[in-house]
């Protein structure tokens, strides 16, 4: 999962990210590239769910990658679900059912499920208690069906350099597999490099032979229209 | 290398409006896209920049003839403060060119041939520049002119200028109430115009008690609301007890993620030393984050002239300020001076070997003239120094190489 990474399958991955480096490239590299791996024998599906009411931009990202979005929600290979919405208070409760009644229809399918994200509900106003009890429910179910849960989270750098690491950011840091870091380069905005990628193992993890990119070996990533392309610190790769 | 095929793609390019200010509509890439959102803070308290912004933002949607919605408190007399249209189209042209050459007064400086052919040094994009991206033309506003009361009074007639003011009641907050009327106003419109929803003091006294995680949930369906309703954009200014970086842990951040445009326009009214470094300008601005409605780069990494990232590889991103001229405000890069705390750049000639006297061009240093005279030429000792002592004089004597004579 998630190229240049080999993430196996079935994980709770977290991605971090600030507002100079939007990990938005990551979560719909790893949407599509669950789609297109759809093969004859193997159905994949994937399920969003979002607080940002950005379905346009998932359509238009995904029409650059040639999938075409529309078709994929007529067929069920793709679900997409809004957290929030302006009338009420948001219910957590509706969109966790929509998981696992999703999750139950699957069959054997492959399911990756995306939460876009957590932080947005935290700043204006739903209490940290029930978004740790989400997505504990949602991890547990998500192992159940044997998915892949992918959580993104908003960090915060107000006036140093190092994030201030919040409640939820420590619940989410206890309960993941894998967690991936997209952080802006330590020098400052640069016209070429976007930003960097580090991915390190979840406190709880067992080392199985995934290439883990600690902070000080970073890969680096610029984005293009069509996505992010990946180049090893110090190298240009045919990238630059 | 690799060459990429060129594909022909069906872009799905959001229509964009103009902010009503050149420079600002680069920086934004073109303009704001339809069904976006930005959200301007300034944190200063003697001034109010971003209501200025504001303002010249509904005059380009009354002058473009689109519909606006002002909400908040006191809205008719607030809109009856914004800029207009010169009278006189063909004199503004002139005031500008005037305005953009003040500081160059001297015309026969000699520039070395190779630079001849280059252009004069310019920190921001001019007003012919515009990409034609835009639903509308910029129109190149006056802040000397009031915008004419028959404006207001057609465009509320015609229903293309609507005023939403703010009731909060003790169980119902302001902001949600705000946000019902929005939709309605949003639903119920021609959708073929593109309507520019302007919302200036977000978070004033008159919107009630507001928790900051009111603001942000405001603006964060604000942003779902234009989704909803693509021929709308809105740009919101936030109070100045809310602009402020210390109202919340990481609040611009924040804002950032909740709009689809953050900046903030810090002027230098509450800071001298800063004034004093940065003559030329009133402020810096600060982007946190910039729309991209259907794309991963936002537009204005690749088009913007003054942010300057679009151009060449590695090339890091220029620094921006603001400055509000008689008649216009502008928004600029912004570049240190020359060392030495000269104002001007020296372009007089190098003066003769032998007497040695350099011409300090900045008026502020009173004459103290130093002059020096060099070893070799006889010099006369001074007989009898004359008891008026207007320049002061460092004195070689050729005989006593080791006395200086003051």
């Amino acid at each position: 999962m998630l190229s240049p990474f080999d993430l196996p399958a079935g994980i709770l991955l977290l991605v971090t990210d600030q507002l100079s480096s939007p990990a938005d490239f990551v979560l719909y590299r790893a949407v599509f590239d669950h789609l297109k791996a759809a093969k004859s024998d193997k159905v994949t599906k994937a399920i969003v769910l979002s607080v940002s009411p950005d379905r346009a931009r998932w359509a238009a990202v995904a029409a650059k990658s040639n999938i075409q979005l529309d078709q994929k929600l007529t067929t069920g290979a793709f679900t997409f679900v809004d957290v929030i919405s302006p009338k009420s208070e948001p219910d957590l409760r509706p969109a966790f059912d929509t998981v696992v009644s999703e999750l139950g229809k699957s069959g054997g399918a492959d399911v990756l499920v995306v939460v876009d994200d957590l932080a947005t509900l935290e700043w204006t106003g739903t209490p940290v208690l029930d978004l740790t009890c989400f997505c504990r429910a949602l991890a547990a179910a998500c192992r159940k069906a044997n998915a892949t849960l992918l959580i993104r989270q908003h960090v915060l750098t107000p006036s140093t350099t190092e994030p201030i690491l919040e409640d939820l950011f420590r619940t989410l840091h206890h309960m993941c597999t894998y967690h991936m870091e997209v952080l802006p380069l330590s020098s400052g905005r640069s016209g070429a490099v976007s930003g960097q990628v580090a991915l390190h193992i979840g406190p709880g993890t067992v080392r199985a032979g995934v290439k883990l990119y600690p902070r000080s070996s970073a890969i680096h990533y610029k984005l293009a229209d069509t996505g992010a392309l990946f180049f090893e610190r110090g190298t240009a790769s045919g990238v630059l | 290398m690799s060459f990429k095929r060129k594909t022909t793609r069906q872009t799905t390019t959001t229509p964009l409006v103009s902010t009503g200010i050149h420079s600002l509509d680069d920086i934004l890439g073109g303009g704001i896209p339809l069904s976006c959102s930005l959200v301007l803070t300034a944190p200063d308290p003697h001034s109010e920049y971003d209501q200025l912004v504001l303002k010249y933002f509904l005059a380009q949607g009354l002058a473009s003839n689109q519909r606006i919605c002002v909400v908040g408190s006191d809205t008719e007399n607030w809109t009856a403060q914004c800029m207009w249209l010169p009278p006189n189209s063909a004199r503004q042209i002139a005031d500008t060119v005037d305005e953009d050459t003040e500081t160059q007064s001297d015309e026969k400086i000699k520039i070395a041939w190779r630079y001849e052919q280059m252009k004069p040094f310019q920190t921001t994009v001019g007003t012919s520049s515009s990409t034609g991206a835009t639903a509308d033309p910029c129109c190149t506003f006056d802040l000397t002119t009031r915008i004419p009361p028959s404006v207001i009074a057609d465009a509320v007639k015609a229903q293309d200028l609507l005023f939403l003011s703010i009731d909060g009641s003790k169980d119902n907050l302001s902001t949600t109430s705000v946000l019902k009327r929005l939709e309605e106003v949003l639903a119920n419109g021609k959708t073929q115009t593109p309507l520019r929803v302007c919302i200036p003091d977000l978070g004033s006294p008159s919107w009630g008690d507001l928790k900051a995680h009111n603001l942000l949930h405001f603006l964060h369906c604000l942003r779902a609301l234009l989704r909803r309703y693509p021929h709308a954009c809105a740009c919101v200014s936030l109070a100045t007890e809310w602009s402020a970086d210390h109202v919340a842990t990481g609040w611009y951040q924040k804002l950032g993620w909740m709009s689809d445009g953050a900046i903030t326009l810090d002027a230098f009214s509450g800071n001298p030393a800063l004034a004093a470094a940065f003559p030329g300008l009133h402020g810096l601005l600060r982007i946190h984050t910039l729309p991209a409605p259907t794309t991963l780069v936002p537009a204005s990494d690749r088009f913007s002239t003054l942010r300057g990232t679009g151009t060449g590889a590695g090339s890091g991103e220029n620094n921006l300020g603001f400055k509000c001229t008689r008649k216009r405000l502008v928004f600029e890069t912004v570049h240190l001076d020359v060392e030495g705390g000269v104002g001007e750049r020296r372009t007089t000639a190098p003066p003769s070997a032998v007497d040695v006297q350099p011409s300090i061009a900045s008026k502020k240093i009173v004459a103290a003239v130093v002059e020096v005279e060099l070893e070799g030429t006889p010099s006369p000792e001074p007989v009898a120094a004359p008891v008026k002592k207007s320049r002061k004089r460092v004195g070689f004597q050729s005989d006593r190489p080791e006395v200086y004579d003051f």
